[in-house]
């Protein structure tokens, strides 16, 4: 088998544990598909993207997911939903892995037995002309971040918070390498604020524990960060709802004759309808996502983010490195898009800055697809990926080492 | 506050001496701890339950076994995330040490039934709640009657 020097096209794979994020180098935005197995009610087995296309009743879906604590341990799962995205003509990429190089992404601190795994898999079952593998953080600082603080260019030294489904990592990148003792990681994300939420729901007004999906909804379309939550608190618990500004109807999703109906936020506008059922959101709105910012509410023994970010910093033994990594803080993932996130990480983190260091956060438009984009500037610049990913042939060589041995040894030790 | 006095009564009769299986004070922080680790380790979950297992679908010209041995091996590797810590001590030591560390602040409490300012504690149990008719709610369904 020919292989070719340099490939064709480059797809670029963000494989998130909740969703990947995957297209070709040169397209303008990625494709988001679930990174899951799914059966619904009718023992119908949905896998990727079928869920969200195929799946017509979002009731009582369980999940199955590749990823556990943020290692990818299960190929079994992982390699069905990546055959779907890679090769079936319905999602589209058709990628021919003998013409194709690979650009993917592992969570920082991976177990290096996963990371193995995922290189000989890409290797011997797929067989990619070449791949490179690195953290998502790495990705995110391939991109002009300079555009973010209302400048251009890039920084060689960046922070990044991440703020995705198992947790939220924080990565200090210096001199454009992930600098590992002082990578940070809080064991709030997305799945946790969603299992609050349901557990929460469950015990106030509906059992819902078994409706992963709609808490999920849920979640994402009534929960906010509060800019006061001591005040938020007294006016949720003082105003009655009916003149309560902070309390909010959602509509269930229900079946109905011409088929599933999406729950939504009621429409305050237009006259209840009998047939719906409503759920009553109040300091849930709130007290959700505000595990981030205290996780210590339900007894995680955690300080919130602003405090882990300053940790995280502290931890780098150079002042004027510390100045750098506050100067350039770019926050992604999924979970920084409550709305309100962005204002209070704002002020609490501007109260622990020392006065001296100017504090810049950027906050890109799409904090989910931000790190794919990156990629997709790496995968255009042939030059520097040629330098770092490892080919078919190299590989073929020297087996699976050579990718352990390029894509750099984690390593928390410091660096005298 | 009545109540206050209340809880105090209760909490003074309740642990008066003689009583031979007398509901635990907050001090026994161990039993306290290990509650919230157990509801945190649910928060952690999937799906609700537990046991779901989800097969993957047979596709059509299957080659789901893999191409090569190691392949092969990866793809039927039953092991989990524990397994995998067990046999690699640097990397989960490495994974465990970037946790985050406690917050230098005092933690906050709020009531485990209503998400209002939790005042006062459950005697019982340790949990949080703010006023009658939360403790009532909370008695009838989540106190745990955690024993010494």
């Amino acid at each position: 088998m020919p292989v070719a020097a340099q490939p064709r096209a480059t797809l670029v794979l963000d494989n998130g544990a909740y969703t990947i994020k995957a297209g070709y180098a040169t397209v303008e935005a990625p494709s988001i598909i679930p990174n899951c197995l799914a059966r619904g009610r009718d023992r119908r087995v949905y896998i990727g993207d079928e869920f969200l296309t195929q799946c017509k009743d979002f009731s009582g879906v369980v999940f199955r997911r590749p990823f556990e604590k943020g290692h990818l341990t299960n190929w079994e799962s992982e390699k069905a939903i990546w055959d779907r995205v890679l090769l079936n003509p319905e999602v589209g990429f058709n990628v021919n892995p003998d013409e194709t190089g690979l650009i993917v992404t592992e969570p920082v601190l991976h177990l290096p037995a996963c990371s193995s795994n995922m290189d000989q898999i890409v290797f011997e079952e797929y067989g990619f002309s070449t791949y490179y593998r690195c953290t998502t953080s790495a990705l995110v600082h391939e991109n002009e971040t300079g555009q973010l603080f209302g400048g251009s260019g890039r920084s060689d030294t960046t922070l990044i918070v991440d703020s995705g489904y198992s947790a939220t990592t924080i990565i200090p990148i210096v001199a454009d390498a992930v600098y590992y003792p002082a990578v940070r990681r809080l064991n709030v994300g997305g799945k946790l604020l969603r299992n609050f939420l349901k557990e929460t729901i469950s015990f106030r007004h509906y059992n819902m524990m078994d409706e992963t999906h709609i808490v999920n909804e849920i979640k994402d379309q009534s929960c906010f960060v509060t800019a006061n939550f001591a005040k938020d608190l007294e006016t949720c618990k003082r105003l009655p709802p009916a003149r309560n500004p902070l309390i909010l109807d959602y509509v269930l999703p229900r079946a109905t004759a011409s088929g599933f109906r999406q729950g939504h936020v009621r429409d305050v506008a237009l006259p209840p309808d009998p047939d719906d059922q409503i759920l009553t959101l109040g300091n849930e709105r709130f007290s959700v996502p505000e595990l981030m910012f205290s996780p210590s509410d339900i007894g995680i023994r955690q300080a919130g983010l602003p405090e882990a970010i300053m940790q995280a910093v502290s931890a780098v033994p150079d002042p004027d490195v510390r100045g750098l990594l506050l100067g350039n803080v770019v926050l992604v993932g999924g979970s920084t898009n409550f709305p309100g996130f962005r204002e209070r990480m704002s002020t609490e983190l501007q109260a622990l800055v020392p006065d001296d260091v100017i504090l810049r956060l950027g906050f890109p438009e799409d904090p989910i697809t931000y790190g794919w984009q990156g990629g997709a500037q790496l995968g255009q610049q042939k030059s520097r990926l040629r330098s770092r990913q490892v080919t078919r042939k190299e590989y073929m060589e020297h087996g699976p080492n050579i990718c352990l041995r390029k894509f750099g040894k984690k390593s928390i030790e410091a660096v005298e | 506050m009545p109540l206050v006095e209340l809880v105090q009564k209760v909490t003074a009769s309740s642990t008066a001496p003689g009583r031979k299986k007398g509901p635990i004070r907050q001090s026994n922080s161990a039993a306290i701890q290990r509650t919230i680790n157990r509801r945190l380790a649910d928060l952690e979950r999937e799906n609700y339950n537990e046991g779901v297992k989800i097969e993957v679908p047979k596709a059509e010209g299957a080659r789901s076994s893999g191409k090569t041995p190691a392949v092969r091996r990866i793809l039927a590797s039953k092991k989990n995330i524990s397994n995998l810590f067990d046999e690699d001590e640097t990397g989960t030591r490495e994974f465990y040490s970037a946790a985050v560390e406690p917050s230098r602040y005092p933690t906050r409490h709020l009531c485990s039934v209503c998400g209002y300012w939790g005042s006062i504690t459950c005697i019982r149990c340790g949990a949080r709640y703010c006023s009658l008719a939360c403790e009532d709610t909370h008695r009838e369904t989540r106190c745990l009657k955690v024993y010494a």
